[in-house]
Parts: C-alpha cells; sequence; structure tokens
C-alpha cells in the first residue's frame, strides 16, 4: 500500500558540534548529513562553524575547508569546481544545486547540506546514483541514423537546427532536476525523470538524428514519461539554467502531433 | 548499501522494465480535453441551475432541466466531470499505491463507480425530462 | 588493525584506466573492434576533466577559409618548440581531419556555419601558409566544445555497450617479472573491494597531474595517477619539466577562460591600459602561442604595470564584442565570469593570470600509443603490455608548449590510433598467463600502510606545502637558484610523506585514503617535474629559465626522461627527438628561431 513509515535507522540524530575556532573573525555554521555505511547508526546531522576569512566563497570551498582542516571523514563528490562536470551535486539551504557555484553569501542562516533526496545514500553526502544512470541509457542517448553519413566530410546542418541543441546539450547529468521531482521521488523505477527526458528530446530535437518516430515510441508510457505532471521543481532547480520540463512538454506536444 | 535491499538485476534491466506501454497519451489527452469541456459546461450548468431554482425553487430547477440545451448540458457535464475524476484519481493511485495487488481493485472500484454515477445520472436527468 | 584483504579477479583483452577523452574513444574503439574491454575510472565518465575544454578541437578541415594540414603540422611544430616528434606531430594533423569528421558523425553539435558546416574559430599560434596568415582551425561547439565531445563519447560507448567500472580507483600497475604489464589493482569505492584486471593491454588514459600547483584550472581529481603508477613501475616519464601555464586562468579561482575569448576577438591590457602583446609578439599579438602570452602577462605584473589594487593581474576585454558573439560562442565563459568574478562580460574586462594548465610530459609513447622504455640499443623500446594516451602519455606532439585546441585532438587521434593497435596486438579472448602470486601485492601493500597511516602530518597541509612550493619555485619563469631552493623543499616534503596520517580507517567510500593516495603520485610528480626543470639548462617553450634565456639546440634537442626511486630520488637520460616526419609528404620543419 502506500508506504507511511520509514524504514530503520533512517531517522536522522543530531551529531556532533565543532565549534568555531578561536580568533574566528566571520564565522558561519553549516550543518552537515553524515551517515557511515560501516556502522548500523542512524544519520545524523554535524555542526561546523568555520571562519570564512580562511576559505573560499562557494559552499563547496567550505565543505573543503571543513575536510582539510576539521573532519577528514566527511565525504563528498567534486572534481571541477566551476560547474561543468555535474559532480557535487547536493541539497543546500533546501535546494538541489552544484556546491561549487553556490555562494555561501546567497544563504541566511546556518548551511544545511544534505545529499540529493531520495537516493540511496552510500556515505555523507554520496548518493548512488546507478538507478539514474542506468536510465540515461534507457534512453539510446546518441546519433542514429540509418542514411550513411558523408564519406569525408561532416553532416550538414543549419545553424537554425543547430540553434535547437542549446537549452539541451548543455545538460551536466548532475541530476538535480531529478531528485527535486516529487515524480520522480514516488515512481523512480518506472518514471524516468526530468534529466533523462531532457536528454531523450536533445536527441529528438536533432536535426541529424533519424530515429524520432521510434524514440518517440520508447517514451510514450504512462510512466516514462506521462508521469512528468508539470511540477516544474526540474527546471526551478536546474544550476545550469535549464528547463527540462519545457523539453517534456516539446516530447508530449510530438507526442500528440504525431496522433492528430 | 545493505545487503538484504540490493538487487542482484543489472541496473539497465531494472531501468528498462518492461518497455513502453505505447498508451499514456490518451490519459493525458483525455484529462485535458474534459478539463476544457468542463470550463463552459460547469459555469453554464452551475449558473441555469441556481438561476432557476433562485427564481422557482425545485419546480425552477425541474423546468429549466427540461430544456434540450440544459439536460444536454448538464449529460455532457456530467461525462466530462466522471470522466475527469477517474483520470485524476488514477494519476493518484498510480502515484502513491505502489502496491499492484492495492492498486488495480481501487482502480476498478472508481471506474465501476463512475459509470454506475453516470448511468443513474442519466436516467436522473431523462426522468426528469421526459416526465413532462 | 589487520584486515584480510581479497581481491576480485577480471579477465579482459584489454583494460583502460581513465574514462576522459582518450580513455573513453579507445575504450568504444575497442569494444567496436570485437574486443574485450574494461574501463576503470575513478569519476564517472562524463565527470572527467574533459567536460571543461572549452575552446575547440583543431583541424584543418578549411570550412572558415583554406586550410592543410601541413599548415597545421608546421604551427605545432614551432609550438612545440621543435621538441616535438614530427612523425607522431605529422600523424596527428593527418588523422584530425577523419577524426574530428568522425565525431561530427557520433553526433557532437559542433556550432555551424552559415553553409551548415562545422564552425572553425581562430586560436593561438594557428596559422595559415607556414606562418603568414591567421588560420581558422579550431572547431567549436560554443565554448562547450570538451563537454559535447565528453558527452558525445560516453554515448558511443554506451552504444557498443563497453564495460564501465565506474568508481574504481586504480591503485597500481601489476607487472611481471619479465617487466610486462600484465594488468591493474583498483579499488571499488562504492563497497571496498579490491579488484585485479587483467589485461593483454592495459591502456593508461588518467590525464595530467595539474593539482601539483597551488593555482591551476585543473579539476580536484586531475593528479596524474598514472604517471605515478608507471613511476613505481619503474618506468622514466618523459619531459617533466614542460607544464603549460594558460594564460586566462580567472584571478583567484584559476577557473579557465577560454583562449578561444582571444580568438573571438578579445584582447589583452596591462593597468596602464596598454595592450602590451603588441610589445611581445608585433605579428600574432594576443594569439601568440600560449606560453609567449603567458610570460608576457608575468613580465607586466612583475615590472609593475598589472591591474587591480594589487597589481597582479591582467584584464582580458570582450565588452567590445557583440552581445550576440558573446551569446552565440561564448556563453559558458560568460556564466564563469559571472559567478566566480562577478563581471558582466558585457561590461567590464574579466580579471585573468596566468595559471598552471596542461603538462606536455608523461609517460612517453609511440603514435601508436605503446609506451616506451628506452634502453641504450633502440631510444623506442616499447613496453609490452602498456599503453599510454591523452595527457597522460607523451607522444610527445606538444614537445615544449601545447598549442590551444591541440590537446582535445590528442586525446581523440591517440585514443582512435590505441584502439587500432590494440586491435592489431591482441585477438579477442587470447588466454592469459597463471597470475604470479605476489601480483597485487605491491599495490595491497601501499594501500594498506596509507589506510593506517597515524602520522602527525595530515593530507591537506602536506598537499598545500607541495602546491606552494611548486607554485613558487617552479613556475612560469624559473631560476638555478629558485629550482634547487624549490628542491630542497620538495626533499623535506618527501620526507614528510612517511609521517603521514589519515583519521577514516573505513574502505567504502573513504575520500581521506583516496586524497592521499593521489596526494602520493602528486609528490612523485612534482619530484620529476622540479628535478627536470633544474636539470635543463635551457629556455625551450614553456620552461623558461632566466639563467638560460636561449634555446640550445646543441645540447637540449633531446626529451628527457626522468625515474623517481621510492625514495623520491630522480635519475636523468635522454631520447632524440624525432626530427623526420612520418612520409615524404612534407619535409622535415627545419630548426629557426621561434617568433611570433
Amino acid at each position: 500500500m502506500v508506504e507511511f513509515l520509514l524504514p530503520k535507522n533512517s531517522k536522522i540524530i543530531a551529531g556532533t558540534e565543532h565549534p568555531a575556532p578561536r580568533d574566528c573573525k566571520r564565522p558561519r555554521t553549516f550543518k552537515i548529513y553524515r551517515f557511515s555505511p560501516d556502522d548500523d547508526k542512524n544519520p545524523r546531522v554535524d555542526t561546523y562553524t568555520i571562519d570564512l576569512d580562511q576559505c573560499g566563497p562557494m559552499v563547496l570551498d567550505a565543505l573543503i575547508h571543513i575536510k582539510n582542516t576539521i573532519d577528514s571523514t566527511l565525504t563528498f563528490r567534486r572534481s571541477c569546481r566551476e560547474g561543468v562536470c555535474g559532480s557535487c551535486a547536493m541539497n543546500i539551504d533546501g535546494t538541489n544545486t552544484l556546491a561549487c557555484t553556490k555562494p555561501i553569501a546567497n544563504i541566511s542562516g546556518p548551511v544545511k547540506v544534505y545529499p540529493l533526496p531520495h537516493m540511496n545514500v552510500v556515505k555523507d553526502l554520496v548518493p548512488d546514483m546507478t538507478e539514474a544512470y542506468a536510465q540515461y541509457a534507457v534512453v539510446e542517448p546518441w546519433l542514429k541514423s540509418e542514411t550513411p553519413p558523408p564519406s569525408d566530410r561532416e553532416r550538414l546542418q543549419t545553424p537554425q537546427d543547430r540553434a535547437k541543441l542549446d537549452g539541451l546539450y548543455e545538460c551536466i547529468l548532475c541530476f538535480c532536476c531529478s531528485a527535486s521531482c516529487p515524480s520522480y521521488w514516488w515512481n523512480s523505477d518506472r518514471y524516468l525523470g526530468p534529466a533523462t527526458l531532457l536528454q531523450a528530446y536533445r536527441w529528438i530535437a536533432d536535426s541529424r538524428d533519424e530515429a524520432t518516430g521510434d524514440r518517440l515510441d520508447a517514451l510514450h508510457d504512462p510512466f516514462r514519461l506521462y508521469r512528468c505532471h508539470t511540477i516544474m521543481n526540474c527546471t526551478n532547480t536546474c544550476p545550469k539554467g535549464l528547463n527540462p520540463a519545457k523539453a517534456i512538454a516539446e516530447t508530449k506536444k510530438l507526442v500528440f502531433f504525431r496522433q492528430e | 548499501m545493505n545487503e538484504k535491499t540490493k538487487s542482484l538485476r543489472s541496473p539497465l534491466g531494472a531501468a528498462k522494465g518492461r518497455g513502453s506501454a505505447q498508451s499514456g497519451f490518451e490519459h493525458w489527452y483525455i484529462e485535458r480535453i474534459s478539463a476544457l469541456i468542463l470550463l463552459p459546461t460547469t459555469a453554464y450548468v452551475l449558473i441555469g441551475f441556481l438561476d432557476n431554482v433562485a427564481k422557482g425553487g425545485y419546480s425552477g430547477a425541474i423546468y429549466w432541466l427540461q430544456s434540450p440545451l440544459a439536460a444536454a448540458f448538464a449529460i455532457l457535464f456530467l461525462f466530462a466531470g466522471l470522466r475527469h475524476l477517474v483520470c485524476g484519481l488514477q494519476v493518484v493511485m498510480e502515484d502513491y499505491i505502489h502496491l499492484t495487488t492495492a492498486r488495480l481493485p481501487l482502480l476498478f472500484a472508481v471506474k465501476f463507480g463512475a459509470v454506475l454515477l453516470a448511468i443513474l445520472g442519466v436516467l436522473s436527468i431523462a426522468k426528469i425530462y421526459f416526465a413532462v | 588493525m589487520p584486515h584480510a584483504y581479497e581481491f576480485i579477479d577480471h579477465t579482459y583483452d584489454v583494460v583502460v584506466v581513465g574514462a576522459g577523452g582518450a580513455g573513453l574513444r579507445a575504450t568504444f574503439g575497442m569494444a567496436e573492434k570485437g574486443l574485450k574491454v574494461a574501463c576503470v575510472t575513478k569519476v564517472f565518465p562524463t565527470r572527467s576533466h574533459t567536460v571543461a575544454a572549452q575552446g575547440g578541437i583543431a583541424a584543418a578541415l578549411g570550412n572558415v577559409g583554406e586550410d592543410d594540414w601541413r599548415w597545421h603540422m608546421y604551427d605545432t611544430v614551432k609550438g612545440s618548440d621543435w621538441l616535438g616528434d614530427q612523425d607522431a606531430i605529422e600523424y596527428m594533423c593527418r588523422e584530425a581531419i577523419p577524426a574530428v569528421i568522425e565525431l561530427e558523425h557520433y553526433g557532437v553539435p559542433f556550432s555551424r556555419t552559415p553553409k551548415g558546416k562545422i564552425y572553425q574559430r581562430a586560436f593561438g599560434g594557428m596559422t595559415t601558409k607556414f606562418g603568414e596568415g591567421t588560420a581558422q582551425r579550431t572547431c567549436a561547439a560554443a565554448d562547450r566544445t570538451g563537454h559535447a565531445i565528453l558527452h558525445a563519447l560516453y554515448q558511443q560507448a554506451l552504444k557498443h555497450h563497453a564495460e564501465f567500472f565506474v568508481e574504481y580507483f586504480a591503485i597500481d600497475l601489476m607487472m611481471d617479472d619479465k617487466g610486462n604489464c600484465i594488468g591493474v589493482v583498483a579499488l571499488n569505492l562504492d563497497d571496498g573491494t579490491l579488484h585485479r584486471f587483467r589485461g593483454h593491454q592495459t591502456v593508461i588514459a588518467t590525464g595530467g597531474y595539474g593539482r601539483v600547483f597551488a593555482s591551476c584550472t585543473s579539476a580536484h581529481i586531475c593528479t596524474g595517477d598514472g604517471n605515478a603508477m608507471v613511476l613505481r613501475a619503474g618506468l622514466p616519464l618523459q619531459d617533466m619539466e614542460f607544464v603549460q601555464f594558460h594564460p586566462t586562468g580567472l584571478y583567484g579561482t584559476g577557473c579557465l577562460i577560454t583562449e578561444g575569448a582571444r580568438g573571438e576577438g578579445g584582447y589583452l591590457t596591462n593597468g596602464k591600459n596598454e595592450r602590451f602583446m603588441e610589445r611581445y609578439a608585433p605579428h600574432a599579438k594576443d594569439l601568440a602561442s600560449r606560453d609567449v602570452v603567458a610570460r608576457a602577462m608575468t613580465m607586466e605584473i612583475r615590472e609593475g604595470r598589472g591591474c587591480g589594487n594589487l597589481k597582479d593581474h591582467i584584464y582580458l576585454h570582450l565588452e567590445h564584442l557583440d552581445p550576440k558573439i558573446i551569446e552565440a560562442q561564448l556563453p559558458g565563459i560568460a556564466e564563469a565570469a559571472r559567478v566566480f568574478a562577478n563581471v558582466d562580460v558585457t561590461r567590464a574586462p574579466i580579471p585573468i593570470v596566468p595559471t598552471a594548465h596542461y603538462s606536455m610530459g608523461g609517460i612517453p609513447a609511440n603514435l601508436h600509443g605503446e609506451v616506451i622504455r628506452p634502453t641504450p640499443s633502440d631510444p623506442d623500446a616499447t613496453v609490452t603490455g602498456l599503453m599510454a594516451i591523452g595527457e597522460a602519455a607523451c607522444i610527445s606532439v606538444h614537445g615544449a608548449n601545447r598549442l590551444g585546441s591541440n590537446s582535445l585532438l590528442d586525446t581523440i587521434v591517440f585514443g582512435r590510433a590505441a584502439a587500432r593497435r590494440a586491435a592489431e596486438l591482441v585477438q579477442p579472448g587470447t588466454k592469459h598467463q597463471d597470475m604470479p602470486k605476489d601480483a597485487g601485492d605491491f599495490a595491497l601493500a601501499r594501500l594498506d600502510t596509507f589506510r593506517n597511516a597515524k602520522g602527525s602530518v595530515s593530507t591537506s597541509a602536506l598537499r598545500l606545502d607541495m602546491q606552494k612550493t611548486m607554485q613558487n619555485y617552479c613556475a612560469v619563469f624559473r631560476t638555478a637558484e629558485s629550482l634547487s631552493e624549490g628542491q630542497k623543499k620538495m626533499r623535506a616534503l618527501w620526507a614528510k610523506r612517511a609521517d603521514l596520517g589519515i583519521t577514516d580507517r573505513s574502505l567504502i567510500w573513504n575520500s581521506d585514503l583516496i586524497e592521499t593516495l593521489e596526494l602520493d603520485n602528486l609528490l612523485y610528480q612534482a619530484r620529476a617535474t622540479i628535478d627536470s626543470a633544474a636539470a635543463r639548462t635551457e629556455s625551450r617553450g614553456a620552461h623558461a629559465r632566466e639563467d638560460f634565456p636561449k634555446r640550445d639546440d646543441e645540447n637540449w634537442l633531446k626529451h628527457s626522461t626522468v625515474r623517481v626511486d621510492e625514495k623520491g630520488d630522480t635519475q636523468f637520460s635522454s631520447r632524440p627527438v624525432h626530427l623526420k616526419p612520418l612520409t615524404n609528404d612534407i619535409e622535415p620543419i627545419a630548426l629557426k628561431a621561434r617568433i611570433y
């Protein structure tokens, strides 16, 4: 039936408090979700107060500062630190975003940092993304054409047709959007989620691709595509300013126009 | 991850699931079309009904429903409303009830109820309409 | 805490370590040819640093004006300050054309010319007719070319059902008693299990080691793990003194601002609002080679003509450009400047500073990607079972200095070449010899040592010291004095390695341990880099010695190779530069002074 109860050991408890260092000029408190896979303990929220004068302006800078100087067991993914790789997607101040491009100054009160919601947590701020990656593969995100490409030159595409891919190909697969979508929370096993649907539409919109019909067939499902209820959290949360909701709406429109 | 909850099925196999059902458009379309139909019919039925009740009470309402236009609108309103209701409830159930053995009987009950209400409604309107 | 480690064994035809541009291109190229290939990567493929490449990929397609691969080759040889191997460069520049066309066929969303062809822009050091005009040779997908290419490559890998081991951290190579490579040992971060991957070929595509510097454009993951694994296997690295400083790293964070910004018409000014590049490179100006521009900027700052209150940076101007061009061709850097420097590029200049960006050096390899272990009789002798491609390798197509947009090209062309070579060398399904009894023990010992390290020095503190030392003593300009001071400090830091201590003793996603293993890798490469820089007493390309300001072809027209032993000590040797092209289609590019 409907699940009303939380699984065992999932209630979040208060954790360790790490007070501000001495001579702290600009203190700021971070409340960070911690979970260890190595024991049966409940997840907890540790509190760290750090001096902002000692670290960079972004939330990722603070996490690194905490890991470097207070608690080296704190675990999170990070790579490019400039918002292009999608590693450090997490829930900060109640919103899914990239820690590396989220300025601490834009947050009021203690900075709350949690892993992406409704994903299995491996450790601390590291969620298990296996399901999301597999869903990405389901939409067969590669160019499909039966017409062989010209042998010694590129396929041609007008600048106007190429412009249709703007706002789609830039997706960095951080899955902030999917993890913000209530419909995805409840049905991630069957609903593909906004990130994957945006990627599916990226190929539908590509003038070089010849599999539009097959792609629409594959999406035409009460769960895969139509579980989108236009809640728009995806578009609101996308750290790259993309609009997955629009891509989904365009896909639905295409399904409509091929019938009517 | 917990050994007990970790499936041994491949992630891709799980994600592909049973494939695409090749449906869903109709549900989405009917939900929207029924909503569109409900806009004018609700207004017409509500205003007509209340206006006539205010003017003539019970017999006013009966009188109103005996006009062909009002009866037609009332039936349309009834059908669109029930269809929209079924669509909406189906979505809610699919969203939140993951146990198929619970969801399917409930869904059947809702659809059965809606058909029953539709028949009852049409008969009632017909009874008034033809009761000259 | 004695812990019984157990290995899970995997047998493949080929194992690729790394899933950036080169690793992915090699992986699916091999899968396509019927080889059973495993790609082991410490991050999900699209998180690799190739994703941050902005400007583009060079290929003489001639879509925007006349072009010829020979001109591209000339530019690359000149850019390399003649240290690049001309046979490999010829191969790369010729193969650039089919390789980039292939990328388009894979679905890379390149920007387009009005006629619908791949859009090409100007880039530093890229000329026509052997240095006469400016070439528009750099194929671009706006300013997100690396992102566009990396995602397309991963998509192709999915299409070919390539097998990935994501978030597996490679610890060390497995070598047999004949000195052949037989595979690699890796730790699965997700569940803490240890794995031995057997392969008839092991391909190292682990990228650069930019994180040895305090200020770099590289991602946190750029720790050159493959380079260090090779050193620990007793093999040499090559040309490690050549580290490219990118002229336009964002002041403060070091985030990359593409050279394409200058390619689209941007220019640099100093604190006196002068376009100083006119003095240093009268012909190419702001589009001179990267080493030239980085040195010019450093000179300006040093002589008190920097910008800002501290006079410690330079301005990059884009505000004169049509906002439509910025929106269409440079949207990514407009975003980066807004987020990280609070600058609206249509109104104000971007504060920038030369920032460590790319390592020309790396694992010596031939143009098929096979790793070279030079012997006195054969400087080009190869190691059986080991290949290296991408930034990790030194093939050497970049010589002493890489031209912008040649690195994406390097990854694609040689990833492709490695796939072809592996298909020639390995018959699919060939049986492996029995695994030596002690296979993987070396890696295990190293893992266990750091996992139980209880010393007093934290990983982050030692890392910061190393980064500052390299930044202060081994950056754009070098002298014997600065280098020997730096070497002294690096030796002291190496000694502290024995006193490292970590606090996380777990195995599942133990990022404390991983960062420590990465730091260890960086330390090996820092020693190799600073010692190589001290050894080379000339100035060539990115290696600028103030005490030896001239290029010395008589003594130094050679690749330096360096080994680092377990004590951190370095031994040097050298290999001749291949001055002859691969075919007779072009004359060797003769040595001459390098002026832009």
